[in-house]
C-alpha cells in the first residue's frame, strides 16, 4: 500500500481553467496547520503528500512544508500549472527543500487551445518554459504531465503525448483525469463536457504509444470498459486492488475527506462484466455521463489484479 | 444486443411466396440457397422448404440460425434428411457468459454447441458468424480454437450494422473500428494457424492490414459510406466502407488510403476459401435506418469557434481570486480535525 494525502495550500490561481474542480474560495493554508496535516499523514503511515491547490506555487509555505514532510519521512509531490516554476531559481529552491516530484498540468499541445482552456494567453508558453526549467534541475527531478480529459482535447490525447515525449524526453509518466462535470467550473461551463466515446480512441492510442516506449501512466475516472488493454493502469482499480485510501484536506466546506471507497455509479450492464469487482465505475454516471455508454467486458480479472500487484505505484 | 432486424415485420412469408422465390432463384441459375430470418428454424415449415430446395436441384441448402430451435433432439437430423447441407450458426464468444449476454438468453451458448455437434454428426457443414461488439472484441482470440475443435469449416467476424437494436444501443454495442479490428485480426490469424478459414465482413480495407484479402465486401446489398480521403484510395472499389451513421458519429479519422487489395499469387488460402466465403450471405433484410440523431458538434468544430481567451463562467461557490484570504485559526471552521492535537484528525469518509 502507498497511501498519499492531498494538501491544498491555496485555492486561488493565476490561471482560470474552464473545468477547474477546485476554484478560489478565499481560504489559504498557514504553515502551522499544514504541519499538523503532515504530521497526521505521517502518523497514519502514509507514503507521501501531494501539495495542490488552486495553484500551490502561489503559497509562500511550499519549501517549509516540504522540509517538514521530508523530515517526517514523507515523499512530497506538487501538482502545478508550472507558471512560477519557469522563473529562475524557483524549481531549484523547491528541489533543495526536498520537493523532487512535479505533476505539471497541461491539457493540450495545441497552443491556442491550451491558452483557451486555461483562460490565460501565454499559459502554454509558460508551461513549456516550466518543463524546460524542471528538465534542467540538477540532480534531476521527476516530472509528470497531468491532463484533464474534456470535450476539447478528447480527440487528440495521443497527439499530446507524442508532442510532450518528443520535446521533453525526460517525461516518463502521464496522468489523465477524466472531467468531473459536477464540480467547480465544469458545472457552469458545459462546453467542456464530453461523452466517453469522444476520447476512447485517442486515449487508447496515447496509452499504446506510451506503453510501447516504456513509459507509464495512470487514468482516473475512466471505467474499465474504456481502458482497452490497460485496465491495470486505472487509478481506481489500483486502489481497489491494493486496498488504499487517501485523505484530502480541501480548503472549502468539504473540509477533510478520507476516501476509502473508489467505486462510483455503475449501470445494469456492469453486473455482467467480469471486471465489475475491480472497476471504479464512473463518477457522475447517470447524471452528467450516460449510462448507455457502459458495457460489459469478459476478460479475466485475475490477470489485471496480478499486474496491479506486480507494478510499483 | 445487436439485432439489425428489430422493427421489421414478424409475419411469416406465405408458403407460396417462399416456394416461388426458390423456383425463381433456381430458374435464374442459382445453385446455392440459404434460409435466413429472423430465426428460420423457429418456423415449422423449414423442413418442407429445405426439401423443395433440394428437389429443385440446389446443390447447397443452408440455414442461418442462432441454434436454439435446432438444438431440439432430432431436428437437425430431420433437416439433413430433407436435404439440408450446411448450418450457419451465430456464436459470439468462446464462453457461455459472453454469448448468452449478447443473445439475451441464458443457455443460448449451450444450445448453439448442441446444434453444432448435431450438425457435424449428421455430416453437415457448419460455418459460424460472430458479431464484433464492444463486448466481444477483447475475447475473440479463444473462439477459433473452440470452433476448429468442434469441426467448423469457416468463421466470419461481422462488424455490426447500425440498424435496429444495434442502432438503438449503438453506444453500448458498436465498437470503434480502429480499436476493435486489431483484436479481430489477431483472432483471424489464430484461426488460420488452426486451419480454420476466417473472414471479416463490413470493415474498411484500410483497417484490415495484411488481412485485407480476407474481407467480405458485400454488406447486405447496402450502399456504404466512405470518407473524403477514400476518394483517392486504390482499394476503394473492393472496400466495404462503413455505415453512414458510423461516419456521422465518429468522423473519418480512422480511414486512410491503402494499397489495393489483391491476394498475392501465393495466397492459396484465398482461392481455396472462395466457396466458403460465398456461404456468408449476410442476414438479408435490415431494419430501415433510424432518423438521424442530433449529434453534438465534434471537437474540431468546437475549436474553430473558440472565442479568444473568453473567460469561463465562475463556479457556483467561487470567489474572486483577489478576495481577502482566511487562514490560521480561522481554518478551524473547515478543518477542525487538524486543531485537536497531534494525530487527532478525524476526517469524514467520502
Amino acid at each position: 500500500m502507498a497511501n498519499i494525502g492531498y494538501l491544498q495550500l491555496v485555492r486561488h490561481c493565476n490561471q482560470y481553467c474552464r473545468f477547474c474542480s477546485n476554484p478560489a474560495t478565499g481560504w489559504t493554508l498557514d504553515l502551522d496547520t499544514a504541519k499538523r496535516a503532515v504530521d497526521d499523514f505521517a502518523e497514519r503511515g502514509y507514503f507521501g503528500v501531494i501539495l495542490t491547490g488552486g495553484e500551490p506555487s502561489l503559497s509562500p509555505i511550499v519549501a517549509d512544508v516540504t522540509r517538514h514532510a521530508v523530515a517526517r519521512g514523507l515523499h512530497v509531490r506538487m501538482i502545478t500549472n508550472g507558471s512560477r516554476l519557469c522563473q529562475p531559481g524557483v524549481a531549484e529552491s523547491y528541489a533543495e527543500a526536498g520537493l523532487r516530484h512535479f505533476h505539471v498540468s497541461i491539457h493540450s499541445c495545441r497552443e491556442e487551445l491550451e491558452d483557451f482552456l486555461t483562460g490565460v494567453r501565454g499559459s502554454f508558453a509558460l508551461a513549456m518554459r516550466a518543463l524546460e526549467a524542471l528538465g534542467a534541475v540538477d540532480p534531476p527531478v521527476t516530472v509528470n504531465i497531468n491532463t484533464v480529459i474534456n470535450k476539447m482535447n478528447a480527440d487528440h490525447l495521443d497527439e499530446n503525448v507524442r508532442f510532450f515525449v518528443g520535446r521533453f524526453p525526460f517525461l516518463r509518466h502521464f496522468v489523465w483525469n477524466n472531467l468531473d462535470p459536477s464540480m467547480g467550473r465544469a458545472e457552469t461551463n458545459r462546453d467542456t463536457a464530453h461523452r466517453l466515446a469522444d476520447f476512447e480512441l485517442s486515449l487508447a492510442r496515447a496509452m499504446r504509444f506510451l506503453h510501447k516506449g516504456g513509459r507509464t501512466f495512470r487514468v482516473e475516472r475512466v471505467p474499465l470498459c474504456y481502458m482497452t488493454e490497460f485496465a491495470h493502469c486505472s487509478t481506481e482499480t489500483r486502489k481497489i486492488v491494493k486496498g488504499e485510501e487517501r485523505i484530502v484536506h480541501f480548503l472549502d466546506e468539504k473540509g477533510t475527506v478520507r476516501q476509502t471507497d473508489f467505486v462510483h455509479a455503475k449501470s445494469d450492464a456492469c453486473k455482467t462484466c467480469s471486471l465489475d469487482s475491480i472497476c471504479g465505475g464512473l463518477f457522475e454516471l447517470g447524471e452528467h455521463y450516460d449510462l448507455g455508454e457502459l458495457y460489459p467486458v469478459f476478460v479475466p480479472a485475475d490477470e489485471i489484479v496480478r499486474r496491479v500487484r506486480a507494478e510499483a505505484d | 444486443m445487436f439485432c439489425a432486424q428489430e422493427g421489421l415485420t414478424q409475419d411469416a412469408r406465405p408458403d407460396l411466396q417462399v416456394r416461388a422465390s426458390l423456383q425463381k432463384a433456381r430458374d435464374a441459375g442459382a445453385r446455392e440457397v440459404t434460409f435466413v430470418g429472423g430465426e428460420p428454424a423457429a418456423d415449422a415449415r423449414l423442413e418442407g422448404f429445405v426439401a423443395q430446395a433440394a428437389a429443385l436441384g440446389f446443390v447447397r441448402v443452408g440455414v442461418q440460425t442462432n441454434g436454439r430451435a435446432l438444438s431440439a433432439p432430432g431436428r437437425v437430423d430431420a433437416l439433413a434428411r430433407a436435404g439440408l447441407t450446411d448450418v450457419h450458426l451465430s456464436i459470439h464468444g468462446a464462453e457461455a457468459r459472453v454469448h448468452d449476454w449478447h443473445a439475451g438468453v441464458t443457455g443460448a451458448f449451450d444450445a448453439s454447441l448442441r446444434t453444432m455437434a448435431a450438425a457435424r454428426a449428421a455430416a453437415l457443414d457448419v460455418v459460424v458468424a460472430t458479431v464484433l461488439t464492444r463486448s466481444t472484441f477483447r475475447v475473440l482470440a479463444p473462439l477459433p480454437r473452440l470452433l476448429a475443435s468442434r469441426g467448423a469449416k469457416a468463421w466470419c467476424i461481422e462488424v455490426p450494422r447500425w440498424r435496429g437494436r444495434a442502432a438503438t444501443a449503438a453506444d453500448r454495442v458498436v465498437p470503434r473500428l480502429a480499436l476493435a479490428l486489431p483484436f479481430a485480426l489477431h483472432a483471424v490469424d489464430v484461426a488460420e494457424t488452426l486451419g480454420l478459414a476466417a473472414f471479416v465482413r463490413g470493415a474498411p480495407s484500410c483497417l484490415l492490414g495484411p488481412f485485407a484479402s480476407r474481407a467480405i465486401d458485400s454488406v447486405d446489398g447496402e450502399v456504404r459510406s466512405f470518407g473524403a480521403t477514400c476518394a483517392s484510395c486504390p482499394s476503394r472499389a473492393a472496400c466495404a466502407g462503413v455505415d453512414a451513421e458510423y461516419l456521422a458519429r465518429f468522423g473519418e479519422g480512422e480511414l486512410a488510403p491503402c494499397p489495393p487489395v489483391r491476394p498475392s499469387a501465393g495466397d492459396a488460402a484465398h482461392a481455396a476459401h472462395a466457396a466458403l466465403r460465398a456461404m456468408f450471405v449476410g442476414v438479408g433484410e435490415l431494419a430501415p435506418p433510424a432518423a438521424p440523431a442530433r449529434m453534438e458538434a465534434p471537437p474540431e468544430r468546437a475549436r474553430v469557434a473558440l472565442p479568444l481567451l473568453g473567460r469561463p463562467a465562475p463556479a457556483v461557490a467561487e470567489v474572486s481570486a483577489s478576495a481577502p484570504k482566511q487562514s490560521g485559526e480561522a481554518l478551524r471552521a473547515i478543518l477542525p480535525g487538524l486543531f485537536e492535537g497531534p494525530g487527532a484528525a478525524t476526517p469524514r469518509k467520502s
